[in-house]
């Protein structure tokens, strides 16, 4: 038959007639002036799909994915926190062993910084150095904020989380599976020595009176020890101090000072709405000889996961992750604890970082 | 590889004009396969993989084939790389994986990893759809895989040598020999397959935009498999099957990871022994089948990278140990012409070990040990009613750790509108519990009041086929529906820093299926059509969903599932050339469960080609195919950040010999 002819002829036909959906690289063009706040949603392990939000509380008018919209690629898996310098923003993004460099008004991507493991934390010491933790290396990473690249390395020999500057001394949480807080000098980027605290320290702040806070998590063992807060003299580098919470239910997390370094705030709870009624987010004077009776804000059935103060207004952002793979919301509180208001933002916010 | 195939092609037709000196035999055969009669197989929801599509795709694994010639979904991480398997928008677990009867699943994972089983090591694939699943076993609430082998009694000598190349270093050696008489058969199949799989691929998620290679994916893969069969007279069989496999995987990295340093490694080895020892008495009434057996597994895990002195430093490093034993009695006795009934007892015993090494700290090891004894036992029964209606009832009745699971009923009505049973309509309600996986009760810190997934499931079909002088006719449509409750989901725990398992979700799942196949000749030309199609919508109904007036998730798609999946595959065969032209598609996908435009997945559709030539002199039957994957070499990634390659290709050589 001659039909049988046609058969080639007609399997392409038909094949080139069915579309196929071609990657999306339109951007958006972006011009921010004023005081936003950047919100890191950490996204899904695994997934590539961490995101920034631009907030701002002026206007309130929140900007979902402005990374990807303004740049035209995501970017990369599991971003654990933001740090800027002058108008540039470093994006650490842990699982894609990388930092994204941006320019905080267009959210233009200016650079990647390659070559670190694992990237947590970024604090800067001066216009041309910069420390970065890292969560599967027992290296602090030196990098040169301007010209985006690593100069070098701090042998810690544990994995490092969040640091803090404190005078020339940087204090730095030990915290995946340690139980130590490091002091490094950072002028001459050695480590000087380390101090044993509750395990697994997660947070930390230095106060107005030269205290350094350091919240302790204790892991995940069934008889885990119980959580606490370490406060150290920052001066001579030894405990003064340590607030066992009452059972080890409640672990501290995130925690934060306020602009004038007198008042902390803390997670409990954190990663999970089950269990604990007594869950949410806790303030304590720097000065108070325990730990508050009870939280300032309920978590109720929400799923508090990230936490962050407004260093100039001392309002609250607390991040609600929800079910871990949709949307998730943020609130803002006052300082006292009234709620203000709630915007939605994307999976998993997990980091808030406020413009200098 | 252009020039290659130029080659292939002219040795293709050099040969024609060779053969064309000898004397013609037969080609591989194309058979159609029908739905089995017998009353175990009757009243199922069941669709088995063509022969064609075995026989010319043997080089594939189970995982491809599926992928692109039915309506499973599924997940796969890579080329190479784990691959899972997904009914009607239920997870992988809800997916059982049978082997000669016995359960392949991972007890400490509770999925089947199908990119490591060639087709070569396959006679028989079937798929059960939803609840037809309890004829074979309990716990697939989705759905479940059977691959089976087979003896073939007529069989005397029969060697088969297959040697595959492809792109990106993709080596294939294939051997199989068979022998035997009317009483004992053997057969020995062994394969060994590498590939360095640097595919090339536009990386859209770095900003550069370019292409680029995939690195650290190369992966090597060996196995044997032994059956033996032996049969006193035409009642009483027996049959011994050992299948191991080696399988060594490098795993890349994200197309988002730009990670720099060039010691860093992370890989996977999995080796596994699974033995099947059985034996079947045929009466004049029934009969009667005892099956005993075993599965162990090592896998290795390794993320870290090596310091100049080559000292390992560990990121991340698990060794999993798992072993199941097996014993099952099976007895099926027709009591009447009209009434069938089967019954059977299952053992089952799981245990599983896990060391795992967290970062490089020393001291830092993790590991636990659990175990499982179950013992199932179930009755079904098979009603015919008349001459167009059929009934059957299942019982199923689970016993793990000495804790009862509730019964697991199933309920199917047959009606045969045609004579010849060509228009059939069916349908089934039932009721099915999935038990958490080892990992779900016991890693890290457990979740032992983790209580089995419920699922009811509803299941509607109508089946017709028909041969007419010109054209045979094979076509069904399915309606289905399941609620599944207490859906494990892990999730951070109250513990910090680490995750569990709880039941969280409620699921309401639903959809139709559709399939048609047709075949026959036109002049001098056969063909074989056939196409799938499936709908599914997979929604969230956990109300606690509801309670949160800022949870966006109740009511919406689950993540990573297709609303529309549909293939196509036409063959054509005109004097020993063959065409096989497949088409495959997958629709969006949502990455979030609130169904974010944003975390939306593009679809794909992916067209293969291949065509071939067989040739025979004497007892030799030779076979040349050149495949062409992915045509239009488009860029798609079934999960986001996991590359796939573009347009590639495959050759593959045959030799066969019989007796």
């Amino acid at each position: 038959m001659r039909i049988s002819r046609y058969i080639p002829v007609i399997i392409i036909v038909i094949t080139l007639s069915i579309s196929c959906e071609k990657y999306n690289v339109d951007v958006v063009d972006y011009n921010k002036v004023g005081q936003g706040l950047f919100i890191v949603n950490e996204g899904n392990y695994g997934n590539s799909n961490a995101s920034l939000s631009y907030y701002e509380p002026n206007s309130l008018l929140i900007n979902d994915d402005v990374f990807t919209k303004t740049n035209g690629f995501p970017l990369g898996d599991q971003a654990q926190s933001m740090t800027i310098i002058d108008s540039i923003g470093f994006i650490l993004v842990t699982n894609s062993s990388k930092i994204m460099v941006i320019n905080t008004k267009t959210f233009k991507h200016i650079a990647t910084i390659r070559g670190i493991d694992s990237p947590r934390y970024m604090l800067t010491i001066s216009n041309t150095k910069a420390y970065v933790s890292n969560m599967y290396s027992t290296s602090i990473t030196i990098i040169n904020p301007q010209t985006y690249s690593v100069i070098g390395f701090i042998k810690v020999g544990k994995p490092t989380e969040q640091m803090v500057k404190w005078n020339k001394y940087v204090f730095v949480a030990n915290w995946s599976l340690g139980n130590t807080i490091q002091r490094i000098n950072s002028e001459t980027d050695s480590l000087i020595d380390s101090l044993i605290v509750s395990y697994q320290p997660n947070s930390l702040a230095v106060d107005k009176y030269n205290k350094l806070w350091v919240a302790s998590d204790c892991g995940w063992a069934n008889n885990k020890p119980i959580p606490s807060l370490t406060l150290i003299n920052a001066t001579n580098f030894s405990i003064e101090k340590e607030y066992k919470f009452p059972n080890n239910r409640i672990s501290p997390s995130h925690l934060c000072i306020n602009g004038t370094k007198d008042t902390i705030f803390f997670l409990t709870g954190g990663w999970t709405n089950t269990g604990e009624g007594s869950n949410g987010v806790y303030k304590m004077s720097v000065l108070d000889d325990q730990l508050p009776d009870i939280y300032l804000i309920p978590q109720g059935n929400k799923l508090f996961y990230g936490l962050g103060v407004d260093p100039v207004t001392s309002n609250l952002y607390i991040s609600d992750a929800l079910d871990y793979v949709q949307s998730g919301w943020i609130y803002r509180f006052r300082a006292n604890g009234i709620p203000i208001d709630s915007f939605k933002t994307d999976i998993i916010p997990g980091y808030f970082c406020f413009q200098p | 590889m252009r020039l290659l195939i130029t080659i292939v092609l002219q040795g293709i037709f050099v040969l024609e004009l060779f053969a064309q000196t000898l004397k013609d035999t037969i080609s591989i055969s194309t058979v159609d396969v029908v739905a089995s009669v017998r009353i175990t197989e009757r009243g199922v929801n069941k669709t088995v993989i063509d022969s064609l599509i075995l026989a010319e795709r043997l080089t594939s694994s189970v995982s491809d084939i599926l992928a692109k010639h039915s309506l499973i979904f599924i997940r796969s991480y890579g080329q190479g790389l784990l691959a899972t398997a997904s009914f009607r928008g239920t997870a992988a677990s809800h997916t059982q994986v049978l082997w000669n009867g016995i359960n392949v699943n991972s007890p400490m994972l509770g999925v089947a990893d199908l990119s490591i089983l060639p087709v070569f090591f396959a006679d028989d694939i079937s798929l059960y759809y939803g609840s037809s699943s309890l004829v074979k076993s309990g716990g697939a609430l989705g759905g479940l895989i059977n691959i089976e082998n087979k003896p073939d009694w007529n069989n005397k000598l029969k060697v088969s040598l297959v040697q595959g190349l492809g792109s990106f270093s993709n080596n294939q050696t294939y051997a199989f020999i068979a022998f035997g008489n009317s009483r004992f058969q053997s057969k020995t199949r062994l394969f060994r397959e590498s590939s360095i799989n640097d595919f090339e691929f536009k990386n859209m998620e770095s900003g550069s935009f370019e292409y680029m290679k995939q690195k650290n994916a190369d992966f090597q893969k060996y196995g044997l498999m032994q059956e033996f069969y032996s049969r006193i007279g035409y009642n009483n069989l027996f049959s011994a099957k050992v299948w191991c496999t080696i399988t060594n995987r490098n795993l890349p990295t994200l197309t988002t990871n730009e990670s720099i340093q060039a010691e860093s490694k992370e890989y996977q080895n999995d080796n596994s022994v699974n033995i099947v020892v059985d034996y079947k008495r045929i009466t004049k009434t029934g009969s009667i089948l005892i099956t005993g057996g075993g599965t162990s597994t090592n896998m290795l895990y390794f993320s870290g990278y090596e310091d100049g002195n080559k000292k390992a430093y560990v990121r991340d490093s698990s060794l999993n140990k798992t072993a199941q034993y097996f014993g099952k009695v099976n007895y099926l006795v027709n009591i009447a012409e009209n009434i069938g009934f089967q019954t059977g007892i299952d053992f089952n015993y799981s245990s599983i070990s896990n060391i795992n090494t967290i970062k490089m700290i020393e001291d830092t090891s993790v590991s636990y040990c659990a175990n499982r004894t179950e013992w199932s036992g179930f009755a079904r029964l098979s009603l015919q009613i008349s001459n167009r209606w059929n009934c059957f009832l299942i019982a199923k009745q689970v016993i793990s750790d000495s804790i009862l699971i509730p019964v697991m009923p199933s309920f199917t009505v047959e009606y045969n509108a045609l004579k010849a049973k060509r228009l059939v309509f069916r349908t089934n309600v039932a009721r099915n519990y999935h038990l958490p996986s080892l990992n779900d009760l016991y890693y890290p810190s457990g979740n032992p009041l983790l209580k089995p997934e419920k699922g009811y499931s509803a299941d509607f079909n109508v089946q017709f086929n028909h041969n007419y002088s010109f054209l045979k006719i094979d076509t069904k449509l399915s309606f289905f529906a399941s609620i599944i409750d207490n859906w494990i989901v892990w999730k951070p725990s109250e513990k910090i820093n680490t995750w569990t398992a709880e039941n969280i979700k409620t699921v309401f799942s639903r959809g139709f299926e559709y399939y048609i196949g047709l075949s026959g000749n036109i002049a001098r030309w056969s063909y074989h059509a056939k196409a799938n199609y499936s709908y599914t919508r997979a929604s969230n109904k956990d109300t606690s969903s509801i309670n949160n007036s800022k949870d966006n998730s109740y009511g919406k798609q689950l993540i990573y599932t297709p609303f529309h999946v549909y293939n196509l595959l036409i063959n054509i065969e005109h004097k020993k050339y063959y065409c096989n032209y497949s088409i495959n598609y997958t629709g969006n996908r949502y990455a979030s469960s609130d169904n974010n435009v944003n975390s939306l997945k593009p679809r794909y559709l992916l067209n293969d080609v291949e065509i071939g030539k067989n040739i025979a002199v004497n007892n030799f039957n030779f076979d040349v195919q050149l495949r062409i994957n992915n045509i239009f070499d488009i860029q798609y990634q079934p999960f986001f950040g996991r590359a796939m390659p573009g347009r590639n290709y495959g050759l593959l050589v045959r030799l066969n010999f019989s007796k």
